[in-house]
């Protein structure tokens, strides 16, 4: 063996990974050349001094910083939209969907007032507000509205120039005015147009008014997942695992306050992952066919061109 | 055990491997748990990354992203190999792209030869022969920077091989898998890398 031959399998000599006899050919040349002896322990020095090399510490700093990423990554739902990095400004969904969602609240909300006086009267009888309750007047019919003077119309009949013939006035019964006191205030009086006495109105249950207009949109679709009871330890690692294979993340984990065991989970995927999505779920578990999501639930994800599963396991 | 995607899937205690308990934790939504899993192995991570990346912050932002994949992907996280290797292929695979990635216009450091060429690759040339002049050796009285330094002339690639092999302790069979390359491939670039380390850092050792 000469010394180039002997410094090729040095790495694989000190190792310990040649055959008896091969390792026995280098040993002996080593013994023979000074040279290449010295070369195999500075060798062996080296990676000696590689295996005692102490770790520079990690900064103080690392921890804080991946707590801050995991928590951009927990609530940076935007992140999933086409390459829009969560930590652009104004690029978190919260920020990017608050006026909009705000506009649409307010729009819901006067809406929703419009409907609710619009519609038909209470269970109760009008009763008249105290700021136009006033004690009965002299019998005047063409200032009387069914017995109680508004102080509107006093007000208008005060202030008719002096001589001016008072226009004519009509009569108008409780039953004729709206159902609603703002309504009643705000009506000029022409146009309150006589209607169906309160008793023959039927009586309507309205339930109260939709508070969720004030709430962001929900979003989303719902997937049932049926699993059997020896198939239920480990389902959110495997729906959670058949997320992220697809390039989708979790969004949410509910468990089941008493057993700790996962009732839903919410993930987020970009669209074309869906159908992909769904047969995995399959394959973990069975998706009933009333379990499947519906074609009908809109919006499918926070922002365009992404879909949230709110996955709810079930065992069978 | 399981199905999964058709595929039988089992825990790591139904093959008789040790639980990682934080990993367990982890999964079971324990508050805190991930943090315990940063604080065992950000030492380690972070060193691989300084001393294959050379720079502080590139390293700390490298080891950052290392852990938020380890926390996206910990559901996958078989339990094949302990928690610390697993972290380690994570950021060996990234710090080699990111290398990769900032010297792709740089000539100064040699591609990767394919197994084809092998033993025919370029031998390492120590830069200017200042590591001998013993000036520069005065300055560096601490082995590790001088290590760090030494490493840090070898091409990314076998500097890659040189960490993972005689600093954090893989075997030539994983290095051939991660890298993806035969065995004996692995074997001579690492005895080659070893080899220029040994050059350099004769003076001192």
């Amino acid at each position: 063996m000469d010394c180039r031959d002997a410094t090729e399998r040095m790495s694989e000599y000190q190792d310990g990974l040649l055959s008896a006899a091969a390792a026995e050919d280098v040993s002996s040349h080593l013994r023979e050349c000074g040279e290449c002896a010295a070369a195999a322990r500075s060798l062996e020095a080296v990676r000696e001094l590689l295996r005692s090399l102490p770790p520079p510490p990690a900064p103080p700093e690392l921890l804080a910083r991946v707590r801050e990423a995991v928590a951009r990554e927990e609530t940076g739902a935007a992140s999933l939209a086409a390459g829009l990095p969560s930590n652009l400004p104004g690029g978190s969904l919260r920020s990017r969907l608050r006026i909009p969602l705000e506009a649409a609240a307010a729009v819901l909300l006067v809406a929703s007032i419009y409907w609710y006086q619009k519609g038909s009267p209470p269970a109760s009888p009008p009763q008249a507000p105290p700021a136009v309750a006033t004690p009965a007047p002299p019998p005047k019919a063409d200032r009387q509205i069914a017995g109680t003077e508004t102080v509107a119309r006093k007000r208008e009949v005060a202030s008719l120039p002096a001589g001016t013939p008072e226009p004519k006035a009509r009569i108008y019964s409780q039953a004729d005015l709206p159902a609603a006191p703002a309504l009643r205030a705000s009506t000029d009086s022409e146009q309150i147009a006589s209607g169906v006495s309160a008793e023959a109105r039927p009586v309507e249950e309205r339930p109260e008014p939709p508070s969720r207009f004030l709430r962001p949109l929900p979003y989303g679709k719902e997937v049932l997942l049926e699993v059997t009871p020896e198939g239920r330890e480990g389902v959110e690692e495997r729906i959670a695992a058949a997320a992220w294979r697809l390039g989708g993340s979790v969004e949410r984990i509910e468990r089941d306050p008493a057993g700790g065991d996962v009732v839903s989970m919410r993930v987020l995927l970009k669209e074309p992952a869906a159908t992909a999505f769904l047969s995995e779920m399959d394959r973990i578990g069975k998706v009933p066919p009333q379990g499947k999501p519906a074609d009908v639930d809109l919006p499918a994800g926070p922002i365009p061109g992404t879909v949230a599963y709110t996955v709810r396991v079930r065992v069978r | 055990m399981s199905e999964e995607g058709g595929k039988a899937v089992e825990t790591p205690a139904e093959r008789g491997r040790p639980v990682d308990l934080l990993v367990e934790a982890f999964r079971q939504g324990k508050p805190g748990a991930f943090d315990a899993i940063v604080r065992a192995h950000q030492d380690r991570v972070f060193a691989f990354c300084a001393r294959m990346l050379s720079d502080r912050e590139e390293a700390l932002d490298m080891a950052q992203d290392v852990f938020l994949s380890a926390y996206r992907n910990l559901g996958s996280f078989r339990g094949e190999a302990a928690l610390s290797t697993w972290l380690l292929r994570i950021a060996a695979n990234r710090c080699l792209n990111r290398i990769r990635q900032r010297n792709s216009a740089s000539r100064r450091e040699a591609p990767w030869p394919d197994a084809a060429a092998e033993g025919n690759g370029p031998e390492f040339q120590p830069a200017a022969g200042e590591w001998h002049s013993p000036d520069r050796v005065a300055e560096n009285r601490e082995m590790g920077a001088i290590l760090s330094e030494a490493l840090g002339r070898l091409d990314p690639d076998s500097r890659w091989l040189v960490l993972l092999s005689d600093v954090e302790g893989f075997s030539y069979e994983e290095l051939a898998t991660m890298a993806g390359m035969p065995v004996g491939t692995v074997k001579s670039r690492l005895h080659r890398a070893r080899m220029a380390l040994r050059r350099m850092l004769t003076p001192v050792v």
